[in-house]
This record gives structure tokens, C-alpha cells and sequence, in this order.
């Protein structure tokens, strides 16, 4: 009813103008009967009192009115907001502290959720993501994860019964020139089935076919939404325009949606692979494979499958698969590939944050409660007015709703901060950082911790508050008696809930802690500090001899630089990639070619200086020489944990391996230390060094490497040596890209970004934590404290010595904070086998940290207690006794 | 009106009884209360104190319309009027209340 809104927006928005009429309108009524009064013969005093009596009590009466309209519950409700807002302003100590205690808690929630949610809940932004699986070769003795050749891809694609599309791609950088200025540009070289397997459908533009994924008729491209953008200028009609990459011309025919960007968010651009169908090349492993299944199959199908192609494969090439018998395909659902590594430490940061809440929460409900106490006159006041216990209890919960949904405000914009901070660090460790925001998921999140915590530590405090003692009240001196041993118990109760929580949360981070420590103390094998590292990449197709004839020049002339003591080449730079893995024969040792005890190792090829460069000192014979070349007995370097397990207790120096029959066979003449080449928490792993001027073995076993990192040791800092190596590589070959420049030192750092990461939030939470608890304890005894001020000074007026009213309030404190810790410990005792996978060396029991953790708990509790009771305890008993 | 509870039977009447005194025009609240005294011969006396809420509720609902004005000794005063739901109500009210007393008389009679 269009008048029933009228009435209701008026009565909202001019309250003081409807009081103003109604006052005026009650006083007519007042004036009128007055009047008549008056003749019938009354006094005017007469008259007037009968006037108002009429109306029996004209307050009562205008309630009346304004029930009538119908709109007061809203009144109330503004009415209590403001008197609320008054209040928290009125206390703002209180407030201040509440307020960041909550910003705190729930601002880490809703950062952590935002991550979890982005990273782990939200599903990959492909077409129906959870059918897109990676393929991945595997051999079996060792979990090597090797990269898929050719003829490996060819046959999987071929086995097309539980695939819709097989796609084969190999990332790596190009240079793109021709337009604007010239930009490094990671390409994706992809087969036609790579846009189809995801799914993704393009902004502009189509991708490429089949027919343009052939050798020779792939001259075309395609380009990411980013670089659109960003180089282009998102001009409209790219599509058909030529660009140049790598010096090639292509012509653009499509544009992805904004947000793609597979198999990493930095590459930017597409080109058809044109794999050879009929390829031969066995020896280079360097695709990765996706797929997508089939509606209706299932991963144990296609894994079947797979064998099925693994063995034809393996009769197709019998002399290179010979030895290989635990060659086997893998098939991993994409999302568990990308996120799976991340999952146990994000699950574990999220019950964490979820403990700092419940810490924060408690926190908050004891300042609630105390102030209940301190606010029980008003209440008793408000209620001798005739207010409701409803009413009352409405308004402080309005009060508490108030504070926590201002907390939870406050602690959005802590996370939003918090998460952009996050992104623009872009911690390697965490996957799809391109698509964590805050969204509408986590905003609504915040909203319901806060209304929940609203509703939560705001009904407790305001039950006692609205249940007063009103004779007690209201009289003189009514604070101090009519503390409650329930109100005690409860307060009690929080501090012991708080100190438990922070327990678990210290021991996991002291967990995290040293673990990491450990691992940042691992020796690696080789000396990171002052070595830069590159990668560069000869095109496909360089003839052998360009390629040697290149790498000695290079590595040359990089050495005599001034300012570097020594450069090499390697085919994968330690910790940087996966490693190439192959299996090999031991001269004098027939193998059994149908065993999984095949050796096994990984294969590098280096130039003379490797070792040198990086620090390694050879444990026996020699490293390369520039005598090792083309024509010279080809040689091996050998790891010692090879060296042992091949030939126990012998000299392996002059013993002989090959890669496969047919192959040469190589003479070792050096054994390398163990290195950790693959990871720093791995073990190390078994290697085979041959020099890549003696790598290539023929047709279908050429291992001298395409792809190389160069490193270089400076004397000072290894970024001073980058402007001139890349001059250098520019004055040999100018259209040669040279990407990944870094410092070996960040290598070894990237690759514990994970435990790094974590372990950095978790020791800021358990901080925050600790200053909580802190914070908690310490008002809770300054509280307890104050409120006995007259039972200090009645028994220091009896005579008790400072120090035993001290032991007394002390203990009391300490006795809470101990229980909580002795709680604390037993959960944590439980909860923390759920880190073990996150542990390096540590193990989730570890002695040191429970013991230290409760320490100093403790002794934070301590001090906590001991400040409020000293300082109390100085009172001049005089004046204490007086306290109210 | 929106909702009719049960108690309020009583209410329907006083709401009756201010919407049949206003057919004759608008009113302020005093002369309500004189009108209503005046025309049932003394038997009904309303209270203010139900009076002005009762007037205030019709108001919300949009029954009567008020507005300032100046009464007849020149003070300013509210008067109300009956709009066209309110006399639409008031028939309403009227029949229901022929109905209900009619009733009644027939049960006490028939007693």
C-alpha cells in the first residue's frame, strides 16, 4: 500500500518533524479538554492535571502512536546503531583493540581462503577440466618423469580409443621482431590437437588444423590475449597480418581468451609443431603430452590403452627400448599435475589462519566480557525505564554486530592488501597465480565469519549483561560484588582455549621452521654463490658441427671475460628441470634386459669446464680436457653413488659403459661427488657426465644438446658478468635468444619457494598468534586484577607480604596459562602428523620443538601475568581499600 | 487493513466508529472524541490514549488523510479525512457488524 510506504519513509526520514506533530497534536487534545475543565468549574491547575490524566501518561500514549506506525523495529534498529556507535567510540581503547584484533583474524581468513579458493576449489578455466589428463613416460626402477619423443607422441596419438585429441608441445622462447619493437616472445610449439584438448576457444580467430600442422605449411600463429594487448594494442584486424618470429614470417589466425595461457601464464604465443608422423627420432625427449578422455572412459581405460602403444613402441625400436623393460606411459589427471604439489601446505595455512580466528575470537569475547560487567549500571538503568530484556539484549548484540561487521571491513581491506602483495610477489610455489583475487566467494565468506563472530562472542556477554541485579546495581558501589563465578569461569575458560590454540599453531610453525632451516643447510655438491646462469637454444635443425664449433666459441669467450674465472656448458642446469634419464650396460656385466635392476642414470652432457665452474672437486681422476674432442676414445664421468653401486669396492676408473648396443663404448676416467641436481630434499641421484663434442652417437642416439644452459663463475657478482655474456652470444649469432638469466643462488632458492612460502606465512601467523594470546592474557589478568583492587588492599592491610599477594594472582594466571599449554601440547601431539609430507628431516614429534614451544608459551604468560599484578600490588593499600 | 487479529474486535469498533464520524467531513481528534460522545448519548467515551493511536494506525494504513489546519479558535490543529478505501471500509465494517449484532440478538432471543 502506496500510503502504508509513505507513512513508513516519513516516520524514517523526518522522525524530528513527526515528533514535533505529534507533540503539537497531543497538545490541542490537552489544551481543548483543558478549556472544558475550566468551565465546568475546575482551577486551571485543576484543569490542566485532569487534562493529561485523560490521557493516562502522555509518554505512554505517543509509544502508542509510534507502535501504530507500524515502522518501529527499523527506529529500533537505527536507534541502536547509533547508540552502539557511540559507544564504541566512547571506549575507544576497547574498541581499537577489538576491532584489530578481529581486522586480524579475519582478514587472514579471507586472504588464505582467497588463495585456497583460486587455487585449489575453483576448477582449471577449460572446457569440463576434469576429463584434460597430462601423459607422461616413467621408468620404472627410478620415478624419473621423462620427457615424450616423437615416435612416443605418434604412437599415443595413434591409440585414439579412449582420447577425444592427443596434443604434443614443447615451450621455448623466440624472438619477435617486425612490428613495434623486438620482444622475447616464450612460444608454444603445439600439434593441432592442443586448443581442442583444452577446450579453449578462441577470442578471435580460429586455431590451427591438421593440414597447417605439417612441415612447411605451419607458418602460422597464434597469439595470446596479453600480448594482443599489449604489443598490438588489441588491434582488431591482426588476424592475417604477418609477424616475424625467430626471423620467420607467420601469419596470425587467432587470438586466445583473455586469462589462458597454457602450459604456462608467460607463454604468448602458438605455433603448429609439424611433428613428423613417421618420425624416428627416438633419442630426444623433450614433449609433453595432454590429452583429453573420451566421454564415457575412464583413466584406468586409457592407462591400459597406453600399455597397449608403450608396447608397440617398444617393438617398433627394440634396439633403443632394449634395457628399457620398465618404460611404461603414466597418466595424471591435469589438476591433480598442477595443483596437487601445493595442496598440503595451502590445507595446512588454512587450518592455521582458521586457529587465529578462533584466538582472535576468543580475545574479543573477553573484552566483551569484561565490559559487560562494567556496563551492568546502564543496563540496570535501562531497565528501571521500562526498556525490555529483549530490547536490551537486541541492542547489544546490535552493538557486537556492529564491531565485528567494522572488524570484518577493516580485515577485507587487510586481505585485499594482504593478496595483492601475494600476487605481485609470485612466489614460483604457487600455481595459477594469474587467477587468485578476492571474489565474491571469499566476500561472502568474510561476511559470514563476521556475523557469525558477531553473533558468537556477542550473545554470551550480552546474556549476562541483560540479566542484572538491579537492586545490586543501581546502588552505590554495585561494580565490584556482583561478579558472577560463572562470568569468572567463562573469562577463564577463553585464556585456556586461546593458549591451547596457540600451542598448535607454534609447534607446527616451529616444525615448518626447522625443517626449512635444514634444507636451506643441505649441501648441494656444488657452489652456487657467484655463478650466473643461462639457457639458450640453437635452432632446430643447427648441423652438428655448427653446434660444436658454436659452444667452444662461446664457452671461450665467455671465460676470457673480464670479471669471470671460468664458464661451461651443460645440457640442464642442476635443479632447474627435469633431468634426461637413461639406462645404460656395464662392460663384463651381461644385464638381464628384462629387469627392472637395469642401471639407471642420468645422462648429462658437459664441456670441459663444468666442474671447474661450479665448484665441484672430482673424487678421483680427471675431469674433460680440450684432448676429450670428436676423434679422441670417448670418455665418461661417473657419480659416486653409480660408481659404488656398479663396481663395489673396485677403481671404476678405465671401466667401460655404453647407452645401448651399438653405441661406443665410454671409459671412465673421473667420479664426480653426489650432487643434488634434481631437488635439494631429494636424494641424490646417479649420474653419467660425457662431453657434448663426443655426444653424438649416430642417427637415432645424437645427445649433443640443442638446448643448453651456459654458467659462469664471476669473482664478484655474477649479475655484472649478464650484459657482456649476451654480448657475446650476439656478436656469434644475433638472432640467437638468450633467456633465464639468474643467478645460480636464485636457482637453489626457487626451488624451495614452496617450503619457503609456507613456512614464511605460517611463522607470521604463529607470531600474530602469539602477540594475541599475549594481548589476551594480559587483559584478562589486568582485569581480574582491577576488579580485586580491594581484596589486595584488605590483605596487604592484613599484613601479607607483597610478594605472596604476588605468587597468589601470578599463580592464578600462570595456573590457566599451564593447563592450556599441557592441553595444547597433547592435540598438537596429534594434529601435526598431518605436516609430515611438508617435513624435511624433521620428524612431526619432534622433541626440540615440543619442548621449546610450551617453554616459551609460558614464559610469555608469565610476564603477561606478572605486569598487571606488580603494578596493582604497588597500590597504597589506603587507597585500594577505597577502590569501587 | 493489512492483518486482522482477533482482539481486535474492539479495535474494529473504535476504527467503526471514527470513520462513520468523519463521513461528515474532516475532524480533528477533539471533535472525534466530542462527536462520538455526543451522537451515542454519552455511552461511549473514548479515551485519548486509544484515541490518537487508533487515528495514527488509520492513517498508516491509508484510511484517513490528515492535514494541518486551523480549528475554530484559530490554533493549529490535525485534522483527518476519510478517503475513498477508508469509506469503502467503513461499509465494509457496517455490514459486518449488522451481520454480528443481528446475530447475537437472534441467539438471545431465541434463548
Amino acid at each position: 500500500m502506496l500510503s502504508r510506504l509513505k507513512t513508513a519513509l516519513r516516520a524514517l526520514l523526518r522522525r524530528t518533524q513527526v515528533e514535533r506533530e505529534l507533540d503539537e497534536e497531543l497538545r490541542y487534545h490537552i489544551e481543548r479538554q483543558t478549556e472544558q475543565n475550566f468551565r465546568l468549574g475546575m482551577s486551571p491547575e485543576e484543569a490542566r492535571d485532569a487534562a493529561s490524566k485523560v490521557f493516562g501518561g502522555v509518554e505512554q500514549a505517543k509509544e502508542r502512536s509510534r507502535d501504530a506506525r507500524g515502522v518501529r523495529w527499523v527506529e529500533e534498529l537505527w536507534q541502536d546503531l547509533r547508540y552502539g556507535l557511540r559507544m564504541l567510540l566512547r571506549y575507544r581503547g576497547f574498541t581499537a583493540v577489538a576491532m584489530l584484533t578481529l581486522a586480524l583474524g579475519i582478514g587472514a581468513n579471507t586472504a588464505i581462503f582467497s588463495v585456497v579458493n583460486s587455487v585449489l576449489l575453483r576448477s582449471l578455466p577449460y572446457q569440463d577440466p576434469e576429463r584434460i589428463v597430462r601423459v607422461r613416460n616413467a621408468n620404472g626402477g627410478l620415478t624419473t618423469q621423462v620427457p615424450i619423443s616423437e615416435p612416443e607422441f605418434n604412437e599415443y596419438r595413434n591409440q585414439s580409443q579412449s582420447f577425444d585429441q592427443v596434443a604434443a608441445y614443447v615451450v621455448f622462447p623466440n624472438n619477435l621482431t617486425g612490428i613495434n619493437e623486438p620482444e622475447r616472445v616464450l612460444t608454444a610449439a603445439t600439434s593441432s590437437g592442443f586448443f581442442p584438448a583444452l577446450g579453449v576457444r578462441m577470442e578471435l580467430g580460429r586455431p590451427y588444423s591438421s593440414e597447417e600442422d605439417q612441415r612447411g605449411r605451419n607458418g602460422v600463429v597464434v597469439l595470446s590475449h596479453r600480448l594482443w594487448q599489449r604489443h598490438f594494442s588489441a588491434d582488431p584486424n591482426l588476424i592475417g597480418k604477418a609477424i616475424t618470429l625467430n626471423g620467420r614470417s607467420r601469419t596470425v589466425i587467432g587470438i586466445t581468451p583473455p586469462g589462458f595461457g597454457f602450459p604456462s601464464d608467460k607463454v604468448d604465443a602458438w605455433t603448429p609443431a609439424a611433428i613428423n608422423p613417421a618420425s624416428t627420432n627416438t633419442g630426444a625427449h623433450y614433449l609433453d603430452v595432454i590429452a583429453r578422455l573420451r566421454p564415457g572412459r575412464d583413466l584406468d581405460q586409457a592407462k591400459a590403452e597406453l600399455k597397449v602403444a608403450v608396447d608397440r613402441i617398444k617393438q617398433r625400436f627394440p634396439e633403443y627400448y632394449k634395457g628399457a623393460e620398465g618404460f611404461t606411459a603414466r597418466v595424471v589427471p591435469l589438476r591433480e599435475e598442477i595443483i596437487g604439489d601445493i595442496r598440503p601446505a595451502l590445507l595446512v595455512l588454512f587450518g592455521s589462519v582458521g586457529f587465529i580466528l578462533l584466538i582472535a575470537c576468543a580475545n574479543v569475547a573477553n573484552l566483551l566480557l569484561a565490559r559487560a560487567t562494567v556496563r551492568q549500571k546502564e543496563v540496570a538503568v535501562r531497565t528501571a525505564l521500562g526498556a525490555s530484556r529483549g530490547r536490551i539484549l537486541r541492542q547489544l548484540l546490535t552493538e557486537s554486530l556492529l564491531l565485528s561487521v567494522l572488524g570484518g571491513a577493516f580485515g577485507l581491506l587487510l586481505a585485499y592488501w594482504g593478496v595483492r602483495f601475494l600476487v605481485a610477489e609470485r612466489p614460483p610455489a604457487l600455481p595459477r597465480i594469474d587467477e587468485i583475487n578476492i571474489d565474491g566467494w571469499a566476500l561472502g565468506f568474510t561476511m559470514l565469519v563476521s556475523l557469525l563472530t558477531g553473533m558468537i562472542f556477542g550473545l554470551a556477554p550480552a546474556l549476562y549483561a541483560s540479566k542484572p541485579d538491579l537492586n545490586g546495581s543501581l546502588k552505590e558501589g554495585g561494580r565490584g560484588g556482583a561478579e558472577s563465578v560463572g562470568r569468572n569461569r567463562a573469562r577463564g575458560l577463553l585464556v585456556v582455549s586461546q593458549v591451547t590454540l596457540s600451542v598448535v599453531l607454534l609447534v607446527g610453525a616451529g616444525l615448518m621452521i626447522k625443517s626449512f632451516w635444514r634444507l636451506m643447510r643441505v649441501n648441494p655438491g656444488y657452489n652456487p654463490e657467484n655463478v650466473l646462469t643461462l639457457r639458450l637454444s640453437l635452432p632446430g635443425g643447427t648441423p652438428y658441427q655448427q653446434a660444436i664449433a658454436f659452444y667452444q666459441q662461446l664457452t671461450q669467450r665467455a671465460a676470457a671475460l673480464p670479471g669471470a674465472q671460468a664458464a661451461a656448458i651443460v645440457s640442464q642446469l642442476p635443479l632447474d628441470a627435469p633431468r634426461a634419464n637413461v639406462s645404460f650396460e656395464v662392460e663384463g656385466q651381461p644385464s638381464e634386459f628384462n629387469n627392472d635392476d637395469d642401471p639407471v642414470a642420468d645422462f648429462n652432457t658437459i664441456s670441459s669446464d663444468y666442474f671447474l665452474t661450479m665448484g665441484i672437486p672430482l673424487l678421483h681422476g680427471r675431469s674433460f680436457t680440450d684432448r676429450d674432442n670428436a676423434q679422441s676414445p670417448t670418455v665418461a664421468i661417473v657419480s659416486q653413488s653409480l660408481a659404488r653401486r656398479i663396481w663395489p669396492g673396485e677403481d671404476p676408473i678405465g671401466k667401460r659403459i655404453r647407452l645401448t648396443e651399438g653405441t661406443p663404448w665410454m671409459s671412465i676416467v673421473g667420479v664426480a661427488p653426489d650432487l643434488k641436481n634434481q631437488a635439494l630434499n631429494a636424494v641424490a641421484r646417479q649420474e653419467i657426465y660425457v662431453p657434448y663434442v663426443q655426444a653424438n652417437f649416430g642417427q637415432n642416439q645424437n645427445f649433443t644438446p640443442y638446448t643448453i644452459g651456459l654458467v659462469a663463475r664471476a669473482a664478484l657478482d655474477p649479475a655484472s658478468l649478464s650484459g657482456a655474456i649476451r654480448g657475446e652470444v650476439r656478436a656469434l649469432d644475433k638472432s640467437l635468444p638468450v633467456y633465464d638469466i639468474k643467478p645460480m643462488e636464485r636457482i637453489v632458492a626457487d626451488s624451495v619457494s614452496q617450503p619457503h612460502f609456507t613456512t614464511l606465512l605460517l611463522a607470521g601467523f604463529a607470531g600474530i598468534a602469539l602477540i594475541l594470546v599475549t594481548v589476551g592474557v594480559y587483559g584478562v589478568i589486568s582485569y581480574s586484577v582491577a576488579q580485586r583492587t580491594r581484596e589486595i588492599g584488605i590483605r596487604k592491610a592484613l599484613g601479607a607480604q607483597t610478594r605472596d599477594v604476588m605468587t597468589l594472582f601470578v599463580g592464578q594466571g600462570l595456573a590457566l596459562a599451564l593447563i592450556g599449554v599441557a592441553i595444547g601440547s597433547v592435540v598438537a601431539f596429534a594434529l601435526t602428523r598431518v605436516m609430515t609430507r611438508l617435513l624435511y628431516e624433521v620428524s612431526a614429534t619432534d622433541a626440540a620443538t615440543f619442548i621449546a614451544v610450551p617453554l616459551l608459551i609460558t614464559t610469555v604468560s608469565l610476564m603477561a601475568c606478572y605486569v598487571p599484578v606488580r603494578r596493582a600490588v604497588k597500590i597504597d593499600p589506603m587507597i585500594a581499600l577505597r577502590h569501587e | 487493513m493489512a492483518r486482522k487479529k482477533k482482539t481486535d474486535m474492539l479495535q474494529g469498533m473504535l476504527d467503526l466508529l471514527i470513520l462513520r464520524s468523519l463521513r461528515g467531513g474532516p475532524l480533528n481528534g477533539w471533535d472525534i472524541m466530542q462527536r462520538i460522545q455526543v451522537v451515542s448519548g454519552d455511552v461511549f467515551r473514548v479515551i485519548p490514549g486509544s484515541l490518537y493511536p487508533a487515528l495514527h494506525r488509520l492513517e498508516a494504513g491509508g484510511l484517513v488523510r490528515a492535514e494541518w489546519g486551523a480549528s475554530d479558535n484559530n490554533r493549529r490543529a490535525k485534522f483527518y479525512k476519510m478517503t475513498a478505501a477508508g469509506k469503502k471500509q467503513l461499509d465494509a465494517e457496517w455490514e459486518t457488524w449488522k451481520r454480528f449484532s443481528g446475530a447475537v440478538e437472534l441467539i438471545l432471543r431465541d434463548a
